[in-house]
């Protein structure tokens, strides 16, 4: 039975991902507008792109322990990824590693860029790494070929980039979204919306959605770039907007989360908090596990923002909390990354690092993987292999 | 030649001067400087809470753990607002007094009055002390906190990219967001400063910001555009522009990346909006000086006490008028727009170790009705109160009180024989007192962990009306006055709000109360009618505000005909001015309080931290860490290459220094130890004996133009003792060892055991300006010998005198002369080099040497340009302080002939180049004082003003 648990995950894992891949590299229009479950397991192992959830549909083998832990030549991105077997993941002062996810082992790292806070968007192995440098905005790394195909001038970035189909969504510090050809780099189409992009866009129901710094959220045809509806929610976004089933959750800087109809952009709920949010919510379509800046977590019903529990953590989130199946796991800028059951929010593990998570979780199989400062990469595995 | 001391190669020279640069002991032991007396043994402890190594001394445990719970509070508002955890330990060093904090080692420099704490970036410490005013204590420990989360976040940003450093942001920024973040309430001060620069047409923006560098406006408007920041553009940006500033090269690039706009843009939008603000208040308010008279206007004055003798009337006050912080009397009468001043200077202070520090913004003076002053003064460990006969000229009395550290405010009773005063104790906390000079009997009045300020008694003794933060407000920052019958002990509220009510003074018939208030967002003077009646009796309490004015009013005190005096700041001046029919105003003022004041019941009081916070307490054991690092590699053509490295140990406390010092300065392998350099010294500053001792090797080849290339090999150790008289005076000791081996390369050698012996008296309580002293005086005198005492080889005593006075012509301009002669006489005595910018000006460096010399400099030093600016395509720079000077140098030196009297004389310019640094320029000619050479020499060099 402990045998059969050992080796039976990572082949469904495994299994998933290329089935996965398979869809990405052999439908001419990936169908985005499946169903929610799938959406999830593909955005978290092959694109973390479209609805920024963090939730991926496992049940983690608890009890965890330190495995491995890997020194980097930089920080890595708030989000790793990992495909076929692979890790791959951008570090802020512009690196790209790929790694055998079994062992860690180093296979290659390349310097891309000068660096950037946004990690790259995977898409039929391109990589789509936004980078901060003033001069390059967007650089398309081919995984099989090992090269860069083509590069964005101009238009920094912050923001992980949508890819749909034969298009990329990138969206420029200073408000500008693109909608660029993954192949060529050549424009279809550009808008700005007239405030400053510092996070992410979602992608949902065949639209784009952009949480602007000035508190607009906006909705966007990705087709022509029109905008389809905007909604002013009076504060900076914290993090990017999240997309589930039907509705989108944004977090404000001062301390409010909406429940918003993708349709019309209508308010369908709000909380609000006397502190700060820094990151963005998580949810798996039904409970929303929110971090707040004091050092508490909370976990809500997703359906009507009812709350189910709160807990306190060691210290404030230092990135999006990821929801499983059993357990969230989230890691604190005072060096510590703890599992709570999704249930109630007791803790069921925390572990002290030697600093600051500052990636969500990844799992793999039976293991976990999570950056911490300034350079490095930590995996924990079951207790029980 | 058998020198103990002598020249060094450079690259010796540079290690050397480093070292001695990092030594304050050193730097006190040799020539100039004032001293940080270390009067007070501090039992240091520690207490680890949560996040904080928390050091006290057992007299202020109380208090450590109220600004324990403070911090800890702190940090957990604050790690949400940067997003961003510390996680280290943060040192928290605090003392229960200002005086105390002032003898801290933590930093070498000295701390003025002003300075409510400081971060210190080396080892991460937070030092500040409580003084007395916990919500004060509580507002610094934010405010200081705000700078530790700021400098980690930023090395966070910084190292998350890879790099270790970038943009970083300006002052204006650094302490606006630490004032912003700090709790601290947009306050009457605040508003007084940003209104009057305002109103008054010298606010600066954002491009003009380096123009207010360091001020207080600075921090003021800094707080206000940080506020501006977070209102218009959202809190966010004031956090993303730290988490860009590795992208940058200068902060205006953050700035617009973030905000979208430059400088100039913000400054458009903002300057306009300050006017929206400001200028609507002229409707219904006024200028002081168009509706009062000025008694006092040039300089900083503060605390008006008004007295008649002989039956003139006149009014005594403290004051910065000249430098130093001084009390000054003036007769009373008003003074036109362009006239000049008559002030007498009384008492100058912070130049005598009796008068080091009158603390001007805090503590009031008094004259009774024989005309005598009283005052305090910080004079050596603790403040002291004088009486000072304003007649006689003369200080009558001095006392000092056990426990009491600072003192604050005395005043007067009617009868002349009692003073009341706010007394700060050891452990930190200020109460009421009464002193009976005549009797010298103390008598404390209140006891507890209020801030009890400005008593005064009224005109029948029987009460005293003081402001404090014992309201029901006070947690919120606020100060009432009350009212305590000192044969009772019952205390009475006499105003009631969330407002800071101070400086309450009753009128000579006790019929009014006058106090200043910014219940209406400025401070404004109030009365209240008939207080002791409305106490006693349990009536309504009649309060009326009499004034409207723009700029803000301190320290109110009356005039035996019903006028007012007051100090007012307005125009950027701190004045003293007269209402002479205040009094009948009173009609028009408006009533804004007839109820009753409750009655004091229940105290409130800040909690200490939780037990399970605290992870326990024990004695602070000295445990060194590296403050400094620096390695350093000299390419020489003659001497080759020479490396080395030097490195400063200090405990936490910065009492205890080890210095280390490695170089090496071989041309072959087999010379490396042949050219072995070392150098160990631990420097004590903890007590007020100061000592320091070490060892040293140095060996290798130097030169220098009358032995020209030696070899020398010394390896000996030294003591040096230096005790303290007082701030401004001290006697050192100075004592070495050594045995030396000198090889000329010309057949030429020596071995020597020397043993020298110096001792020296300095003082110095000179005054500095932006380029050198410009007031006071210093000198040094030192003796010594130095002899041989195995082969008698050498055997010479040295006096080295140098004497400096600098006379005050006007604010800005001073004469200068300095007298200074080094005399050897002996067996092998030493050679003194001479001429250059430093001593006689014009003449090549070292031109001259000899065992004796001798120098006479005059200069007079006056402003040339206040402020130049130049602009690029590229951008703009300005240079401001730019200095004078006419200059008459004449010396020599000399071996056993003297050999006349050379000169010079000239014109110099001197540049501030950032505070640290003096570029100096001279041009003139020399003279032998019969005739004048026909060149023109020029000099440049860096260095300040002797």
């Amino acid at each position: 039975m402990r045998i059969y648990r050992i080796n039976i995950r990572p082949i469904i894992v495994n299994l998933l991902v290329l089935c996965s891949l398979w869809t990405f590299g052999s439908c001419a229009k990936p169908r985005l507008d499946m169903n929610p479950q799938q959406v999830q397991s593909v955005a978290y192992t092959g694109a973390v792109n479209y609805g920024r959830q963090n939730y991926i549909p496992l049940t983690i083998p608890l009890p965890l322990k330190k495995t491995d832990d890997r020194s980097l030549k930089g920080l890595p991105t708030a989000n790793l990824l990992q495909v076929n077997g692979h890790l791959f993941f951008s570090t802020q002062n512009g690196y790209l590693y790929l790694m055998q996810a079994s062992d860690i082992y180093e296979e290659t790292n390349t310097r891309i860029s000068k660096g950037g806070q946004a990690c790259p968007t995977l898409y039929r192995l391109k990589l789509f790494i936004p980078s901060e440098e003033e001069r390059t905005g967007l650089y398309v790394y081919n995984l099989k070929e090992g090269n860069i195909e083509w590069q964005l001038e101009g238009q920094p970035s912050l923001a992980s980039p949508v890819v749909n189909d034969s298009a990329i969504f990138h969206a420029g510090i200073h408000g500008d979204i693109f909608s660029l050809n993954t192949e060529t780099g050549e424009m279809y189409w550009h808008t700005n919306i007239g405030e400053n992009l510092r996070a992410s866009l979602a992608f949902g129901k065949g639209r784009l959605y952009a949480g602007g710094d000035e508190g607009t959220l906006r909705c966007i045809n990705p087709t022509d770039g029109s905008l389809i509806w905007d909604r002013p929610l009076n504060a900076a976004l914290s993090g990017s907007p999240v997309f589930c089933r039907d509705r989108l959750l944004a977090a404000t800087y001062t301390g409010t989360v909406y429940s918003i109809d993708y349709l019309n952009g209508d308010i369908l709920n709000s909380m609000s908090f006397d502190v700060p949010l820094y990151t963005q919510a998580s949810t798996d379509g039904r409970i929303i596990v929110i971090p707040l800046s004091d050092g508490r977590i909370q976990a809500y019903r997703f359906e009507n923002l009812n709350p189910l529990w709160s807990a306190d953590i060691p210290g404030p989130a230092g990135a999006p909390a990821l929801i499983t199946d059993n357990c969230i796991m989230v890691g604190t800028t005072r060096k510590h990354f703890t599992i709570l059951d999704r249930n109630d929010g007791r803790i069921i593990q925390d572990f002290e690092l030697e600093g600051r998570p500052r990636s969500t979780a990844l799992v793999f199989g039976n293991k976990v993987f999570l950056s911490y400062e300034y350079k490095n990469l930590i995996v924990y595995a079951s207790e029980k292999d | 030649m058998r020198r103990f001391s002598h020249r060094l190669n450079s690259a010796t020279t540079s290690f050397i001067l480093l070292i001695l640069c990092f030594s304050t002991l050193f730097g006190q032991g040799f020539h100039f400087g004032r001293n940080k007396v270390q009067y007070t043994h501090f039992d240091w402890q520690i207490m680890e809470t949560t996040h904080f190594d928390i050091y006290f001394y057992p007299e202020m445990k109380d208090i450590a753990e109220i600004g324990a719970r403070f911090a800890e509070d702190s940090y957990s508002y604050l790690e949400t607002k940067f997003n961003h955890s510390v996680n280290r330990r943060i040192p928290l060093i605090f003392y229960s007094t200002h005086l105390f904090f002032q003898q801290t080692n933590i930093t070498p420099g000295f701390i003025p009055e002003g300075v409510g704490g400081f971060f210190e970036f080396i080892k991460g410490r937070v030092v500040l002390p409580s003084n007395g005013d916990l919500k004060q204590f509580k507002r610094v420990i934010q405010h200081e906190l705000v700078h530790v989360f700021m400098h980690s976040k930023i090395n966070n940003v910084y190292a998350s990219h890879d790099q270790i450093d970038g943009a970083y942001p300006p002052l204006w920024f650094v302490e606006g967001l630490a004032e912003y973040w700090s709790g601290a309430k947009w306050d009457a001060k605040a508003e007084m400063v940003l209104k009057d620069a305002v109103l008054n047409n010298y606010v600066v923006g954002l491009v003009e910001m380096r123009r207010i560098y360091g001020t207080f406006t600075m921090y003021k408007i800094g707080q206000d555009i940080v506020g501006y920041i977070a209102k218009e553009y959202g809190e966010d940006k004031l956090l993303k522009l730290l988490e860009v500033l590795w992208k940058y090269n200068y902060f205006e690039q953050c700035f617009q990346d973030i905000l979208g706009v430059s400088y100039r843009e913000f400054d458009k939008h903002y300057l306009y909006h300050l006017k929206k603000r400001y200028y609507p208040l002229l409707a219904r308010e006024d200028f002081n000086d168009q509706v009062s008279e000025t008694v006092v206007r040039d300089g900083y004055n503060f605390k008006p006490a008004y007295f008649k003798m002989d039956g003139q009337e006149y009014i005594a006050f403290v004051g910065n008028r000249t430098g130093y912080s001084s009390i000054f009397m003036k007769p009373l009468r008003p003074m036109r727009i362009d006239e000049e001043e008559e002030v007498e200077t009384l008492l100058q202070g912070e130049s005598s170790s009796d008068f080091e520090a009158f603390h001007i913004f805090d503590s009031k003076i008094d004259v009774n009705a024989d005309g005598q002053l009283v005052f305090t003064s910080k004079s050596g460990e603790t403040d002291a109160l004088y009486i000072y006969d304003i007649r006689q000229r003369r200080v009558i009395a001095k006392h000092y009180f056990d426990r009491l550290v600072g003192l604050f405010s005395p005043s007067w009773s009617a009868d002349g024989k009692e003073i009341v005063f706010s007394g700060l104790d050891v452990s930190g906390y200020k109460d009421i007192y009464i002193f009976r000079p005549q009797e010298e009997e103390l008598i404390q009045l209140t006891d507890d962990f209020y801030n009890d300020e400005n008593p005064v008694f009224s005109p029948d003794g029987n009460f005293i009306a003081f402001s404090s933060d014992r309201t029901d407000y006070g947690p919120q920052g606020a100060q009432n006055i009350f009212l305590l019958n000192r044969n009772s002990g019952d205390i009475f509220y006499l105003t009631f709000g969330n407002q800071s009510d101070q400086s309450p003074v009753f009128s000579p018939d006790g019929r009014y109360l006058a106090y200043t208030s910014d219940k209406t967002g400025t401070y404004n003077i109030f009365i209240i009618n008939k207080p002791l009646q409305a106490v006693l009796k349990q009536e309504p309490i009649k309060t009326y505000q009499m004034t409207r004015y723009v700029g803000t009013t301190f320290d109110p005190e009356w005039t035996e005909t019903g006028g007012l005096l007051f100090g007012t700041f307005e125009s950027g001046r701190f004045q003293i001015r007269l209402d002479p029919d205040f009094l009948q105003k009173q009609d028009k003022a408006q009533i804004i309080a007839t109820t009753h004041i409750p009655i004091l019941e229940e105290h409130w009081s800040f909690a200490k931290i939780d037990a399970s916070r605290v992870r326990g307490f024990h004695p602070y054991q000295r445990n060194y860490t590296l403050d400094f690092a620096q390695g350093q590699v000299l390419q020489d053509p003659v001497f080759g290459t020479t490396g080395g490295a030097q490195f400063v140990f200090t405990d936490m406390l910065g009492n205890d220094q080890y210095y280390v010092l490695v170089y090496n300065n071989a041309r072959t392998t087999s010379d490396f130890w042949k050219s072995f350099n070392l150098g160990l010294t631990k420097v004590s500053l903890g007590d007020r004996l100061n000592y320091s001792y070490g060892v040293f090797r140095f060996a290798g080849f130097y030169y220098n133009p009358q032995d020209l290339y030696y070899y020398e090999e010394r390896v000996g150790g030294n003591f040096v003792f230096s005790y303290p008289l007082s701030q401004f005076t001290r006697v050192s000791l100075n004592q070495s060892f050594s045995y030396s081996d000198k090889d000329w390369l010309i057949d030429k050698s020596r071995i020597a055991y020397l043993n020298s012996s110096f001792v020296s008296f300095v003082h110095d309580n000179s005054l500095w300006g932006p380029t050198g002293p410009m007031d006071g005086g210093r000198f040094n005198i030192t003796l010594g010998n130095t002899y041989d005492f195995v082969f008698s080889r050498v055997n010479y005593f040295t006096v080295f005198v140098d004497l400096r006075q600098y006379f005050r012509l006007s604010q800005r301009s001073a004469y200068a002369v300095r007298l200074f002669t080094l005399y050897n006489q002996g067996k092998e005595a030493r050679q003194y080099y001479f001429g250059g910018s430093w001593d006689l000006r014009l003449y090549p460096r070292w031109s001259m040497h000899g065992e004796r010399l001798f120098l006479i400099s005059q200069e007079l030093r006056f402003p040339l340009i206040d402020l130049i600016g130049i602009r690029f395509p590229f951008g703009s720079f300005g240079l401001q302080g730019i200095r004078g000077a006419l200059f008459v140098d004449a010396g020599n030196a000399w071996n056993d002939v003297w050999t006349g009297i050379k000169g010079s004389f000239g014109l110099g310019i001197r540049l501030n180049l950032g505070g640290a640094l003096v570029l100096r320029w001279d041009i003139g000619r020399l003279t032998d004082f019969r005739r004048i050479s026909n060149n023109t020499i020029t000099q440049f060099f860096f260095g300040w003003d002797f």
